[in-house]
């Protein structure tokens, strides 16, 4: 806790210089705002002195009070579900405002693109961005999700409350080529390295506006937006004020076909208020609660290290079968080598018969495994807490800390199921935000709780109850049964099952107290103590500063500056990383500046360009040229050049995870290849997930160390407005090159007494070449390039004020990788978006509704976990909603995937059906 | 409203168009084959084997045989076999025995495991496959008489005796006719040794070869020879062989001791003339366990090999002695056959002058070639084979 106060103390010193310019306020000026459409008094709009941050809402009468120092002013009124106005005031005379319900197409503000306030039709960039209105009026049951009806989103699911959005290919659980800026703060687990998202972080009624740079996106951002970068703001309690109620209850797996149909709530609540103009405070809360989407693939996986693919078989016909969310079945022996040669021993008559069985083949036989729904916490829980104090130290100038705290039960798949339970992340931010400049620090404090790797512990838990490999345990007992029962004529697979019967005689059954019990044990008990459970207490601290020096240089160009300093701290006890015997520190420096220039009135020209150095890796640039082209007044051509990069994660640098099969996953770092002595003594090992087709390399493995993964991307891009503004048009045409792509490569080391001969003898007997071989994932650079492209079209029309129709379609497509490459590229090559928003009809308006659909065609997915092909997609959304006269309230009926049609959107993970809700919300 | 409405149509439209998620997530079974035809009941149907069906059905291993789930192997004697092999009417010896002597005698024409003509190699001396026969239930479940399936040439065998007839093939097994009924072993080495007075002289020099050795230690010869497992190849010498040998080995001894020669051999045959000669103290420097046990162990082979299975051409077999020896080149073995059956055969050791004969008289328990024992098969030969 000390180093936190420590490092928050330093980050008030500006305080002291920014008091002093604190200025008296000259003008008042006072008006109510109204319904242009029924004349009702309009509470909580937004009333903002045009190119400042000062600004005002309007009380529950309409009436609002704003200082001004000169005149003519312009202040902008903007309240969700309303067109935004500017009005020019030149006296200070009563001001009366109508706003006209419905929005403007195009006209939203960002920041996102350019890190400086511009239209989002201007913006240099592609830019996705939903306004709180959009929130409020989507048919998910969570804002993130909303994320999968933005053009180019692919989202994978591994949880009701772990989901991972990325663009342009490269989707995975928790991927990190995607950055998440929460409210200013990089979301990612810095120990787990997956994006937090839906899990922590602001709470649904707290989101002002949630903003996706699709592609290629470090140049302002930092490392790792490769695939993205996702911005989510928060609501300013000087802004929004009052408190907001939104509960959710509804109903999954209504058809009971993989489990008893179950209760969904989310409730969120916000309070905001501002007690001056200079001090506001809020604070918000969310809880979740279900029986949580799962695994339920019970097919057959043929596993390699962390390669390889879906094979035919069943747990009664292949006695080595490996269901894919089916853990303990992972454990797989020769009965052959283990057992049976030992018996030839004793029984010298029997050596003949021993010898013919199986062909002369290995038996491999794989322990009997549980299901998903066994093993992994059925609970999803998510309980969120945020607050923040802001206080205006300056008339421009707010201070605020800030803290968001979560924890919960979910699911996380990265090279198995991991059951996220008792999760807790928190951040605390302080920060110093003035239009020219901010300055802010926050730290990300992680704690992985009671989580542990699902297949891990259900082997260990089988090896708890009856040990694989000891006299008597489980495998004598097999292969002493297996071989009684041919010795009596019974053909393979009934020997097979009468021998598993008999070796499962006592094995405890799922849910049952014994099961419990022993599984429980084997689950809190930390990895490196031989139990199934993670420790991971790693933090993060970073502070970051922009400046604007346009005020100095307008006269030329707009500049703008910034730095910051990232410090990982992995502490993992040992159970994740090489930390066992203390914690291991990771600096990173970045800059970036940024000069942009109106040439004409026509032409902007924008010059980004950022430096980061990461403590292991050599320092990397990263530059973007965008330009915008005004066509004419809303009709913007833009172009643009980035490029992006992530350093390898603290995983990729610094995991040391034996994840059974006698397969452990080691970081890049130097220090690895001493410690297990791989150098000269591992031979690459490549299996084919396509084909399966396995081969290992005939010399040993000549290391190199491993650099940034980056991409350059050329883009070009239209946002327009037609049929008298009614449309607006949105294109996108892109193309990326990836270079030295992060992956993971398999070492096969072989066992003592084993040769390279044994490993290619293995090979060609189709044995498990993890039986005699050790094998390392290594994180690499693949060679050579891999080409991406892509193009979307997205149309917004307003039919009427009120009646909005989306459709868009968009493609990715990965066009040369190398031969025998995993690229876990992971996108289909077409997904269509499209649906109708109603946000009022009927009598006064009450009445509203909408209809939401996505398609996204078949596609082949490339994990650590599971490599398969994701069938096409198809799902509806819709909901109605009934605005109560009176108490600000609306009432809302609606499903997600409303035909309950099940789908997954990557193999192994979380198979997800309808959810069918019924939501009350207050004064959102 | 018209919206709503046409919103409505959209959502049924697109639920035809798009019938439904195509979601995989079941295991697939692998296809098992179920072969069709004929089951092993049905050949046996065949009047021609009614003998061996009413003595499978006597002793309950019909219904087994019946199984399309297990799979069998059926050396099968027809009824002119079972006439040939018994000395009593067939009919009457099954109605005569109790279903566990015909388990015994069925099931040792029985093997657990379907097998074919061309899965059985023309390796030495044979392949050894259980059969259905269990020697010792309370010892072990997985104890097995073995058969001896071997080829020479296109020639199918069993133990000694020559498949007489074309594979018949079956969905849960396999036959192969014989043309006899095959006799399954019930003693060890040690008693056929232990009683057969043409093979005292043996039985002393293994006593005399394991003094100092308990006999339950398995290092002993007498363990070898009276316990299942090992498995082998006893060359055994009669008595008038070992006379021979001791007879000159020892009057030698003499001559060399400065004995007159005539008087030596007098003294030697004396000494000779019975099996004591073994656990004469006086012999004791000469002949000691260790000398015993390194000439035994010369006259066995570790497999069991049946006269069948000899080699046409001289060929040089590694003995027990091997396995302290491994460069010893062991004894050649070489048999001539007539009609498919060994006609003579010698087995030679590496000192000996000629060639020893092997006995041929297949005889079982009473005969001196293919004398075929729980651990083993057993030669009677008219040398002492001696390996240095």
């Amino acid at each position: 806790m000390r180093k936190i106060t420590f490092f928050f103390a330093t980050l008030l010193l500006p305080l002291l210089f920014c008091y002093s310019t604190i200025q008296a306020q000259g003008i008042k000026l006072t008006g109510s705002v109204s319904n242009a459409n029924d004349g009702e008094k309009l509470p909580s709009v937004s009333v903002k002195l045009s190119g400042t941050n000062q600004g005002t809402t309007t009380n529950d009468k309409g009436e609002f009070t704003i200082q001004v120092t000169n005149l003519p002013a312009t202040l902008i009124f903007s309240s969700v579900g309303f067109e935004t106005q500017n009005i020019t005031v030149t006296s200070n005379q009563h001001i009366t405002v109508k706003l006209i319900p419905g929005e403007t197409l195009g006209e939203e503000v960002t920041v996102s693109a350019s890190r400086v306030a511009e239209r989002s039709i201007e913006s240099p960039v592609t830019l996705e961005r939903l306004s709180a209105a959009a929130i409020k009026n989507s048919v998910s049951t969570n804002y993130y999700d909303l994320l999968s009806s933005l053009k180019g989103v692919d989202v994978t699911t591994s949880s009701i409350t772990f989901k991972t959005p990325t663009t342009r290919g490269f989707s995975g659980s928790g991927s990190a080529r995607v950055n998440q800026i929460m409210s200013g703060m990089d979301n990612q687990a810095p120990g787990l390295n997956f994006s937090v998202g839906s899990v922590s972080g602001l709470t649904e009624l707290d989101v002002e506006s949630m903003e996706l740079i699709p592609g290629a996106s470090s140049a302002l951002y930092g490392p790792g937006g490769m695939n993205g970068t996702i911005i989510v703001n928060g609501k300013s309690p000087f802004k929004y004020q009052g408190l907001s109620v939104l509960a959710k209850a509804g109903v999954m797996n209504v058809d009971s076909k993989f489990r008893q149909a179950s209760a969904y709530n989310n409730w969120s609540i916000r309070y905001a208020k501002k007690l001056s103009d200079k001090f506001a405070f809020k604070i918000a809360s969310e809880v979740i609660s279900a029986k949580d989407w799962l695994g339920y693939d019970t097919r057959n996986y043929r596993r390699n290290g962390t390669s390889g693919r879906v094979i035919t078989g069943d747990r009664e016909t292949d006695p080595n079968y490996d269901g894919v969310n089916v853990y303990g079945d992972e454990t797989t022996a020769d009965i052959r080598s283990a057992v049976l040669n030992t018996v030839k021993g004793s029984a010298p008559f029997l050596a003949n018969f021993i010898d013919s069985l199986n062909g002369g083949a290995p038996i491999n036989v794989s322990r009997t495994g549980y299901n998903e729904k066994d093993v992994v916490s059925p609970n999803a829980l998510n309980v969120k807490v945020s607050g923040s104090v802001n206080y205006m130290v300056a008339p421009k100038t707010e201070l605020s800390l800030s803290g968001f705290w979560a924890t919960g039960n979910s699911i996380y798949t990265g090279s198995e199921r991991y059951s996220l339970k008792n999760l807790k992340i928190g951040q605390y931010k302080l920060e110093l935000m003035n239009p020219e400049w901010f300055l802010r620090a926050y730290t990300t404090q992680e704690d992985a709780g009671d989580s542990y790797n699902a297949t891990v512990t259900t082997r260990l838990f089988n090896e708890a109850w009856k040990p694989s490999a000891v006299a008597g345990g489980w495998y004598q007992t097999y292969a002493l049964a297996y071989l009684d029962a041919r010795l009596n004529g019974q053909n393979d697979l009934n020997a097979h099952k009468a021998a598993r019967t008999l070796a499962d005689v006592g094995r405890p059954v799922a849910g049952s107290a014994d099961f419990k019990r022993i599984f429980d044990e084997v689950a809190q008990k930390p990895i490196k103590n031989g139990g199934g459970r993670f420790i991971d207490k790693t933090d993060l601290y970073m502070v970051e500063g922009q400046y604007n020096l346009s005020r100095f240089t307008g006269n030329f160009a707009d500049i703008l500056v910034g730095g910051n300093f990232k410090k990982y701290i992995l502490n993992s006890e040992g159970t994740l990383f090489a930390d066992s015997t203390g914690t291991i520190g990771i600096n990173e420096i970045g800059a970036y500046a940024q000069v942009s220039k109106s040439l004409a009135e026509r032409v902007k020209l924008i010059f980004s360009g950022r430096y980061d150095k990461n403590q292991n890796f050599k320092g990397k640039f990263t530059p973007r040229i965008a330009a915008v082209i005004k066509l004419k007044e809303n009709n913007n051509l833009r172009l643009s050049y980035q490029t992006a990069y992530r350093f390898p994660t603290t995983q990729q640098q610094w995991i040391n995870l034996n994840v059974g099969s006698n397969t452990t996953l080691i970081g890049g770092h130097k220090s690895f290849r001493s410690y297990y002595n791989l150098t000269g003594t591992t031979y690459l090992y490549a299996n084919d997930p396509a084909t399966g087709k396995e081969s290992v390399a005939a010399t040993p493995y000549s290391f190199v160390d491993s650099k940034p993964e980056s991409v350059t991307s050329f883009e070009i891009g239209y946002k327009g407005l037609a049929v008298q503004n009614k449309l607006l048009i949105d294109v996108y045409g892109y193309l990326g090159k990836y270079q030295d792509f992060i992956t993971r490569s398999l070492l096969a080391k072989p066992m003592p007494g084993k040769t390279i001969q044994d490993l290619t003898n293995a090979i060609a007997n189709k044995t498990v070449i993890s039986n005699v071989a050790q094998i390392y994932s290594i994180p690499t650079n693949a060679p050579g390039k891999l080409t991406t492209y892509g193009w979307g079209i997205g149309l917004d029309y307003k039919i009427l004020n009120n009646l909005l129709a989306r459709f868009n379609v968009s493609s990715d497509v990965l066009s040369d990788a190398p031969a025998g490459f995993i690229t876990s590229f992971n996108a289909p090559k077409y997904r269509i978006t499209g649906g109708i928003t109603n946000t009022g009809f009927g009598k006064k308006n009450q009445w509203g509704y909408a209809v939401a659909a996505r398609w996204q065609e078949k596609f082949f997915y490339n994990s650590d976990f599971v490599n398969d092909d994701v069938p096409q997609i198809f799902t509806m959304d819709a909901y109605i909603s009934y605005k109560l006269p009176v108490a600000k309230t609306i009432i809302k009926l609606g499903a997600t995937n409303m035909f309950n049609d099940y789908y997954r959107d990557s193999p192994g993970n979380s198979i997800v059906g309808g959810l069918y809700f019924i939501s009350f919300g207050y004064n959102l | 409203m018209q919206f709503f409405k046409i919103s409505i149509i959209a959502s049924i439209v697109s639920l035809v168009l798009i019938s439904c998620n195509k979601l995989d997530y079941e295991a697939v079974p692998i296809t098992q084959e179920t072969p069709g035809g004929q089951t092993l009941e049905t050949i046996l149907n065949d009047a021609s084997y009614s003998f061996f069906k009413s003595a499978a059905t006597k002793a309950g291993i019909l219904p087994k045989l019946a199984n399309a789930e297990l799979k069998h192997t059926i050396f099968l004697p027809n009824d002119n076999a079972f006439r040939a092999s018994l000395p009593v009417d067939p009919a009457a010896f099954i109605a005569g025995s109790s279903p566990e002597t015909l388990a015994g005698l069925i099931g040792y024409h029985i093997m657990p495991q379907k097998i074919s003509s061309a899965s059985i190699p023309a390796k030495f001396p044979n392949f050894f496959y259980p059969s259905l026969v269990n020697p010792s239930p309370a010892a072990s479940n997985l104890l097995r008489l073995n058969l001896f399936p071997s080829k020479r040439g296109s020639s199918l065998y069993v133990n000694n005796y020559p498949v007489s007839g074309a594979e018949i093939n079956a969905s849960n097994g396999a036959v192969f006719p014989i043309p006899y009924l095959l006799q399954p072993p019930t003693q060890m080495y040690l008693q056929r040794i232990a009683a057969d007075t043409s093979l005292s002289y043996l039985h002393a020099a293994i006593l005399r070869a394991d003094s100092g050795v308990v006999a339950q230690n398995s290092s002993s010869i007498v363990w070898l020879m009276s316990n299942f497992g090992p498995d082998f190849t006893l060359f055994a010498p009669t008595n008038t062989a070992f006379r021979t040998l001791l007879t000159g080995a020892i009057a030698q001894a003499l001559i060399a001791r400065g004995t007159a020669p005539a008087t030596a051999l007098a003294q030697a045959a004396a000494l000779a003339a019975t099996p004591g000669v073994f656990s004469e103290p006086t012999l004791f420097p000469v002949l000691t366990a260790a000398t015993i046990k390194g000439i035994l162990f010369y006259h066995i082979l570790p497999v069991r090999a049946f006269s069948v299975n000899l080699p046409n051409t001289a060929t040089a077999v590694p003995t027990l002695i091997n396995q302290a020896v491994p460069v010893h080149p062991g004894v050649t073995l070489t048999a001539a056959f007539a009609s498919g059956q060994v006609a003579a055969a010698t087995v030679k050791g590496l000192m000996n002058a000629t060639a020893s004969n092997i006995l041929i008289n297949p005889t079982p328990g009473t005969g001196s070639s293919d004398q075929n024992y729980v651990n083993g098969v057993l030669y009677k030969i008219d040398q002492v084979l001696m390996p240095q």
